[in-house]
């Protein structure tokens, strides 16, 4: 692999449901390079968000090896983890996890707030971003009065704040219809083709996935075909 | 059959020489529907002979052009056809279907192989029709919308196959690895 962002080596991991274990990711190894889009498909119960979650660090791995970043996840501590994932990685949600009290910007600069950076600065910050996304207007409408493909490019805006090389969507488009849909995917294929950052993304539209350059699906756990596809150039 | 009727469509807004009716009719099918411009020829002289077109011929030597305009007759025929859905959609006729049909019985672990392969086909064309949208999103193109639409009927179909595609493997899985798998009924 050129240059790896992210390198599972025999990755796996368990779940108890009762007495019994259930093996969501079963002995995964595969790379993900710098500046490439992956898209992650499989039936329901798969093991797609397990495997984005040992991927970005919010899961560790039971057995083998998860290197992100150039770290060896499994060997961070949780504050080390929360910090790498902070300030290096984007997450994107398909119920867009909103804060509903808080306005648009408000919401894009909650990270920088977190991070005690000057409140006037993070809003201005998260306003210049929004702009970007087409949403100038509507920095200060509270979630409720956007619609959803709004509500998902205000997250996407809120992702970016920490200007991360990586991002992780789960489903993005799972709750918006064809157009929104395809608006995300062309503004996240737009982050990676002018942006240079890394994506990866899980879905079970395959439509979706083929604004991806590398479509992996997975079956029980598997990885069961991994597909390049040329990609989208844009 | 609808190169006639297309044909008869383009004409109807001025007179057309054979190429720029290729050219028009690859624009009205997205280029989806391979035609060369022989057919367009052979098409545009059964359709003289049916007096739906007229030949015009103008110059002389090197500049001698062959334009064709719509008759009487071929105005009539398109609005007919124009305001009449068609009866039988497009056959639904692969290859693999025949492939499938002899591996289901004989060598199923080659037929979910089969599966597999045709499923990354099927991802490459989806990947290459997405592509085809994303540089019409950002384009000016004129007739952009129908071209659009085309490219989504071609992503849905496509889609359609690769749920079918897990339909078949799921169905295949679960007969287990071959014929020998299955017992014959008491
Ligand atoms: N926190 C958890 N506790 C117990 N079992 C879990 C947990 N997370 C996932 N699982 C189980 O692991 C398996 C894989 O789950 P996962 O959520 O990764 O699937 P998925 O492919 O994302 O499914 P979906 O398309 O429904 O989101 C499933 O059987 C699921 O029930
Ligand atoms: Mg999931």
């Amino acid at each position: 692999m050129r240059d790896a962002i992210i390198t599972l080596d025999g990755a796996t991991r368990r779940f108890k449901r009762g007495h019994a274990v259930i093996t969501a990711v079963d002995a995964i190894s595969l790379a993900v390079e710098r500046g490439t889009f992956t898209a992650i498909m499989g039936k329901s119960g798969s093991g797609k968000s397990t495997l984005l979650h040992l991927m970005s660090g919010l899961l560790t791995p039971d057995a083998g090896r998860v290197e992100l970043l150039g770290n060896d996840a499994g060997q961070l501590s949780d504050n080390d983890l929360t910090l790498l994932r902070r300030d290096y990685i984007g997450f994107i949600f398909q119920f867009f996890n909103l804060l509903p009290s808080l306005t648009a910007a408000e919401n894009v600069a909650l990270p920088l707030l977190l991070a005690r950076r000057p409140r006037g600065q993070a809003l201005s910050r998260a306003r210049e971003m929004l702009a970007t996304m087409g949403l100038a207007d509507r920095v200060d409408h509270k979630p409720d009065e956007l619609s959803g493909g709004q509500m998902q490019r205000v997250a996407i805006a809120r992702a970016l704040i920490n200007d991360p090389p990586l991002l992780f969507a789960d489903e993005p488009t799972g709750n918006l219809d064809s157009v929104a849909g395809e608006e995300v995917l062309l503004l996240l294929k737009d982050l990676q083709t002018r942006q240079g950052r890394t994506i990866v993304m899980v879905t079970h539209d395959a439509k979706a996935a083929a604004y991806g350059d590398r479509i992996i699906t997975l079956r029980d756990g598997r990885v069961q075909q991994d597909i390049a596809t040329g990609g989208v150039a844009v | 059959m609808s190169v006639k009727h297309g044909i008869l469509g383009i004409l109807a807004d001025g007179p057309r020489h054979g190429y720029e009716l290729k050219t028009q009719f690859d624009g009205l099918t997205g280029g989806l529907w391979d035609l060369n411009v022989g057919q367009i020829y052979s098409t545009l002289e059964r359709m003289r002979k049916d007096g739906l077109v007229a030949l015009e011929e103008s110059g002389e030597g090197a500049d001698e052009r062959k334009t064709y305009r719509v008759t009487d007759a071929g105005r009539e025929e398109l609005d007919g056809w124009l305001q009449a859905p068609p009866l039988r959609p497009r056959p639904l006729r692969d290859e693999f279907f025949v492939q499938l049909g002899l591996l289901i019985d004989r060598n199923r672990p080659a037929a979910l192989a089969l599966i597999n392969g045709v499923r990354r086909v099927h991802h490459l064309r989806l990947a290459s029709l997405t592509r085809q949208k994303v540089l019409l999103a950002r384009s000016q193109e004129r007739g952009r919308i129908h071209r659009e639409l085309l490219l989504d009927a071609a992503l849905l179909h496509v889609e359609a196959d690769l749920t079918w595609l897990d339909r078949c493997e799921e169905r295949l899985g679960a007969l287990g690895g071959g014929p020998q798998a299955e017992r014959p009924p008491p």
